[in-house]
């Protein structure tokens, strides 16, 4: 059964222009199966509010449109969501419309797009990148559960750590512990756990562990950040002893 | 040195470039969307390679050839003896193949195949390579070997007097700044345009712009109609997703629309497209482990293709291409574990090629061509934004795919055509207008609809 749904958007036509910043009301129909994401694309081929007016479709970001990609996370009645794993019926609050608003960690493009190059600049600065492979042989890492990331920003997002401050955040210690167990990333890993003890990097974890509360891949982001505490641990104390 | 350009930043985007700076050329590399969310990052497909002790390049090379056909033969033959060594250098990247007992690659024998020789890493084989070639890409950014350029939507190619590629015009979605980029070469891996071919606006792969921007710059096609279905595609929430391919091999019962896997075990089940059902269950709200879930067949990926040459060259000098974009690999029909080998094999192919082609002395004048291509484009951008038409871009784009699904082109392309040059864009922005980049696809779109109606040889 079909059923009529009230989306309240947070809008804005670009980040030079605040002024234009407003919310907009919509009235869609749903499918029981239609998420966050569905409507939004019917939005762009029909872009009229609740009181019939005639709008510039709502800027908004989606590629795989197939849970496969973290493209079209926005927030949803202000918790970060990935809009087409989202769906819409259930997302209605008690009263009033969904609310739909961008990501607030990163800087505004329009509406409910953000640029999220903030992401690989955190990448950036723990090194979490890889290098040509080993051609020796070797066991390969059983790192499955941590090899899924697909850059939505949400762990950004949700990370009470990460507003106004240099912590680089849970995805890109992810990446970097990741980078250190291949074997393609492991000849960086000392440079890269030393960038990891500096500013902004792992030290920047407050603990709150929201991160993988919010991981729509369920990745135990935690556990990366455990796991690099000890080995920057260990690495500071072998300095130490060296000297 | 003046960089390559690669356009597209999917398997086949990102192994040109990582290829390319292992031959020392420097590197632009422009996409539309990132790494993590291009079409072939997405795919559940596996890997083929003749790596069992009963199995040659020879034999795999006769089954891709039973399925091809024989005009593929120039391509598939080096693509079977380099499949081996392409999966070694896989797994020393650390793609978690799944693995026996005793840690061997595990194989398994797909239909079409006559040896078991697919690997896959559960239903993300693709989705580990990209994010592996990304961090290499990544550290070759940071030393300053790679420039690179996401949310870009290629406009249009820059031909000099003698028609040689050189660059390419681009528009920046988050901004809408239109920016010339001059290339020695230019290499597309932009992927197929089998969203031309599904009837709804929620179809995942692209409508074939860049495609038919080579086309209208003298590339030449193969077979551009011909499409291969999937059959366990299913819809929620409008759009069409795919589980694996995979399932059928595992023991999956097909019938009367229904897919049942109650009777597969459930441990393989699991580790073979754990993900992708449990992104069905959520879907849907069923469960594919226990019950029969609704599934139907539905367009998957072009066939067809750019014609090339067996170094990738296209028909227009200093334009290659690779990956999805190519017809020259399928030929009449794909198997599951082609695409992937032939997207990494075709990066090597084509990097080779264009090193050899950035080697020559540059010419001249190339300043004063891109400046004039990107007034040309500003100009036509200027024109669509003024618009006042019923109907939007948006709307032809929908209307077109309907046609093509349809089998209504023939009748119907002049008037789409006609339409398209009056549709408004109905969102007057420059920056963040999803559609101004529509509008810069669908004109080479139609372009390339025209030739599936009208093949070359006619």
């Amino acid at each position: 059964m079909s059923e009529q749904v009230a989306l309240r958007v947070l809008r804005q036509d670009s980040a030079a222009a605040p002024e234009t910043r407003r919310f907009e009301d919509f009235v869609l129909t749903a499918e029981p199966g239609d998420s966050i994401a569905t409507l939004l694309h019917s939005l762009l081929q029909n872009p009229r509010t609740a009181d019939g007016r005639r709008v510039a479709p709502v800027a908004f970001e989606s590629a795989c449109r197939a849970a496969g990609c973290g493209a079209c996370a926005v927030l949803v009645n202000g918790h970060v969501r990935v809009a087409c794993r989202t769906r819409a019926l259930s997302a209605r609050p008690k009263r009033g419309p969904i609310v739909l608003a961008p990501l607030s960690k990163f800087p505004l493009v329009r509406d409910l797009i953000v640029d999220r190059s903030a992401l690989r600049d955190a990448r950036q600065k723990v090194d979490a990148w890889l290098g040509e492979p080993p051609a020796a042989q070797h066991v390969p890492a059983a790192l499955a559960e941590l090899d899924r990331c697909v850059e939505c920003g949400a762990c950004f997002e949700a990370c009470p750590e990460t507003a106004g401050s240099r912590f680089v955040g849970a995805a890109a210690l992810n990446e970097a512990r990741l980078a250190n167990a291949f074997a393609a990333g492991a000849s960086q890993k000392a440079a890269r756990l030393d960038a990891l003890m500096g500013a902004g990097g792992i030290a920047g974890c407050g603990k709150a562990q929201v991160c993988v509360e919010v991981c729509p891949e369920r990745i135990p982001l935690f556990d990366s950040i455990l796991e690099l505490g000890h080995e920057t641990s260990r690495r500071w104390l072998a300095t130490l002893l060296r000297r | 040195m003046t960089p390559a350009l690669v356009v597209g930043e999917g398997i086949a985007g990102q192994a040109t470039a990582l290829a390319l700076v292992a031959a020392a050329v420097p590197v632009v590399l422009l996409a539309r969307e990132p790494a993590a969310q291009a079409e072939s990052t997405h795919r559940h497909d596996g890997i083929d390679a003749a790596l069992g002790e009963d199995d040659t390049p020879g034999r795999h090379l006769d089954d891709l050839l039973a399925v091809a056909g024989e005009q593929a033969r120039p391509f598939l033959e080096p693509l079977t003896e380099a499949a081996p060594g392409i999966v070694e250098w896989l797994e020393r990247l650390d793609i978690p193949f799944e693995r026996g007992r005793r840690g061997e690659l595990s194989r398994s024998k797909l239909a079409g195949s006559s040896r078991a020789r697919s690997l896959h890493a559960g239903p993300a084989t693709s989705f580990h390579l990209s994010r592996r070639l990304s961090a290499l890409l990544g550290g070759h950014e940071a030393a300053g070997k790679l420039e690179r350029h996401a949310g870009w939507t290629l406009i249009d190619l820059v031909l000099d007097d003698r028609g040689q590629a050189r660059g390419v015009v681009a528009q920046c979605f988050a901004t809408g700044e239109i920016r010339a980029f001059e290339a020695s070469a230019v290499c597309l891996a932009t992927g197929g345009h089998t969203g031309l071919f599904m009837h709804d606006t929620f179809a995942p792969g692209g409508l074939g712009g860049a495609t038919g921007l080579a086309v209208r710059h003298g590339a030449r096609l193969v077979a551009p109609d011909r499409v291969s279905t999937h059959p366990f595609c299913y819809r929620a929430g409008g759009f069409v997703r795919r589980l694996p391919r995979r399932l059928e091999a595992l023991g999956a019962e097909l019938g009367a629309g229904l897919l049942d896997l109650s009777r597969v075990d459930r441990a393989p089940l699991r580790r073979a497209a754990g993900p992708a059902l449990e992104a069905h269950r959520q879907a849907t709200g069923t469960d594919a482990y226990s019950e029969p879930v609704v599934v139907s067949s539905a367009p998957d990926r072009t066939l067809g293709g750019l014609e090339i040459s067996v170094d990738h060259a296209t028909a227009v000098p200093g334009v290659f291409a690779v990956g999805g974009v190519v017809g020259a690999y399928f030929g009449q029909a794909t198997l599951e574990g082609l695409p992937l080998a032939a997207a990494l094999h075709g990066a090597t192919r084509a990097s080779v090629a264009i090193a050899r082609f950035c080697e020559a002395p540059a010419r001249a004048g190339a300043t004063l061509l891109l400046a004039e291509a990107r007034k040309r484009a500003e100009l036509a951008q200027a024109e669509v934004v003024e618009r006042k038409g019923s109907e939007t871009v948006l709307d032809v784009a929908r209307d077109l795919r309907a046609a093509v699904a349809r089998g209504t082109l023939t009748q119907g392309l002049a008037e789409l055509k006609a339409r398209s040059r009056k549709a408004r864009l109905g969102d007057a922005l420059p920056c963040a207008n999803a559609a101004l980049r529509t509008w810069w696809d669908l004109e080479p779109a139609l372009e390339l609809a025209e030739r599936m109606i009208a093949p070359e040889d006619a």
